[in-house]
């Protein structure tokens, strides 16, 4: 009997201190599930859901056979091809050999559209314009090329040298080539433009008629053309990323509307600083902060694999991908693509299969955070790519001097701005990492 | 609960985790799971001895203080190596804080192997008194 006593009382003590072990630890594990309870409300609000297709029920191809465009098709040149012929021609049989297509049509531009068939096309584009015919203006054929088929791709092949009949309405193409677009932009069409230059050997026909109306024996230095793609966005880009992949130098792009890209913030690679990830599934979008008193670094992988080729290119990004966050000093140290950052030290011993849903890494770097909390904005703008300026001439009369560059270009792409309504203040995409103090 | 548990109990030890991005997995997977297997190993390597071998099977030659100590041995070594393996798998670099952290887990090994024999041995009839009296 004596013994009970003692041994109870040795219980009671055990039971009791497992009871304030269990007691203390109760309360930090609360704040934590109230905060990741609300982890990526925000990228929600800018999704635009694309409508996904697979195929192209029909595809109208337009190429502009007026004197202008002898020069890219020459009937008698003294050796070897274009720089436009070995582009077009095999562009061309990509149309007419592709799966994605249903029915395919082609078009000579005359003083309108005239349908041919392929082989007729692909032997102008080959052995040279046989029959120059008289030009209509750039407006009136981007008009008739979108009333015939809004619900396919029409593509419109032109060196896009706009000259009316009224010599004065140049400075008007911004105006004409809204109102034309404006019908497009209405039957909910984008456009992407793709450019390129060219040998040329023929006859040039300068917009601007001040001094000759024509300059012979064309051109000491290349001339642009341009390829237009006009029809439903889903159907652009379906067929941009199939036919025309990267067959153009330069690009530009309206009435896309961008479904926002995959990203989270990769907290095991080349990590600095005190901080976490925060949210518990799947993607890391909100980032806790322990402590600055050392810079913190992070790297956030992106997936840019859906967007135009021109939007992805490292020096787009390099000017236009701007990270920006009330009350830090954030600032992005570099972006990477997929393919640099797998090489990097830090990097390239781990195991790299976490990084392949992303195309490009963003590392950056913050050394304050004057607020509890802050949202990280990762904006890329839509800004009018520079080759549009560099390609622009006020006067191309004297070509042979100017080079490369079509006339009046910026007012063209400002009408097709105007028209979509893009600009310097649309964005490409604008997605949000919310970073927090650990409390 | 059980992870604030957990998190509690072997930063009693531990400091926060190092780097700092391993927290979360550190505080809401490795802890709690380590953890409940540490509890259940104990209790385990505790019923094993008292009851199995003590009170089931007729053998009277394992009662010792030092065979007792043998499974506390056993116990905070199988806890390390799993706490180890735990980690491994879950892609947490092997640095000095894992390393103090497996120490930590079989050190609690040890605790919870001898509050369990306290509190259970005196229903193990061959047992009872193991590994003293007092």
């Amino acid at each position: 009997m004596a013994n009970t006593t003692p041994y109870v009382f040795r219980k009671l003590t055990a039971v009791f201190l497992l009871l304030l072990v269990f007691t203390f630890s109760c309360s930090p594990d609360k704040k934590q599930k109230e905060n990741t309870s609300r982890t990526t409300a925000s990228p929600e609000k800018n999704k635009v859901a694309p409508v996904a297709t697979n195929n192209i029920n029909q595809v109208n191809v337009y190429l502009e056979v007026s004197g202008s465009m002898k020069g890219f098709m020459p009937t008698n040149k003294a050796n070897g091809i274009t720089g436009f012929q070995k582009i077009i021609d095999p562009f061309l049989a990509t149309i007419q050999q592709s799966n994605t297509i249903q029915r395919k049509s082609y078009f000579e531009v005359r003083e309108k559209p005239y349908a041919i068939d392929y082989e007729k096309l692909a032997q102008t584009v080959r052995y040279g314009i046989q029959q120059s015919a008289s030009s209509t203006t750039i407006p009136a054929i981007l008009d008739s090329v979108i009333s015939k088929n809004p619900d396919g791709v029409n593509i419109l092949i032109s060196d896009f040298i706009y000259s009316p009949e009224n010599g004065r309405a140049v400075s008007f193409v911004g105006t004409d080539i809204y109102r034309v677009l404006s019908k497009a932009r209405q039957q909910g069409q984008a456009i992407s433009v793709f450019a390129s230059t060219s040998d040329f050997d023929g006859t040039f026909y300068p917009a601007i008629k001040t001094g000759r109306r024509t300059v012979e024996k064309c051109c000491e230095t290349p001339v642009p053309y341009y390829v237009w793609v006009i029809g439903k966005p889903e159907m652009v880009s379906l067929f941009n990323r199939e036919v025309v992949r990267n067959a153009f130098a330069e690009e530009a792009h309206a009435g896309f509307s961008f479904e926002a890209p995959a990203y989270s913030v990769l907290d095991k690679y080349l990590p600095v600083g005190s901080w976490y990830c925060a949210s518990r599934s799947g993607n890391c979008q909100e980032v806790a902060i322990s402590d600055l008193g050392s810079p913190a670094e992070m790297v956030v992988g992106i997936n840019l694999g859906n967007l135009p080729a021109a939007f992805a290119s490292e020096t787009y990004l390099k000017q236009n991908l701007k990270v920006e966050a009330p009350n830090t000093d954030i600032k992005v140290t570099n972006i990477y693509p997929a393919a640099q950052f797998r090489t990097l030290k830090g990097v390239a011993e781990k195991n790299t299969d976490p990084l392949k849903p992303y195309t490009h890494f963003v590392r950056i770097k913050l050394t304050k955070l004057n607020a509890p909390q802050t949202e990280v904005h990762f904006t890329l703008a839509n800004q009018r790519p520079a080759w549009v300026q560099q390609w622009t001439t006020t006067d191309d009369s004297q070509i042979n001097q100017e080079g490369a560059k079509t006339f009046n270009l910026s007012g063209i792409m400002d009408g097709v701005e105007r028209a979509f309504g893009t600009g310097a203040n649309a964005n490409i995409f604008d997605v949000v990492v919310t970073l927090r103090k650990e409390k | 609960m059980l992870p604030g548990f957990f998190k509690f109990i072997y930063e009693l030890f531990l400091s926060s985790p190092q780097p700092p991005q391993t927290r979360p997995i550190f505080w809401n997977e490795i802890f709690p799971t380590v953890g409940l297997v540490n509890i259940a190993l104990s209790l385990l390597f505790m019923a094993i001895f008292y009851y199995l071998i003590n009170h089931i099977l007729p053998i009277a030659f394992f009662k010792k203080a030092g065979h007792w100590a043998i499974f506390l041995f056993l116990n905070a070594a199988l806890n390390f190596w799993f706490a180890l393996q735990y980690c491994d798998g879950k892609e947490v670099e092997q640095n000095s804080y894992v390393w103090s952290f497996c120490t930590v887990n079989a050190i609690y090994a040890a605790i919870f192997y001898i509050l369990f024999s306290f509190l259970f041995r005196r229903w193990s009839r061959g047992a009872s008194t193991t590994p003293f009296k007092f």
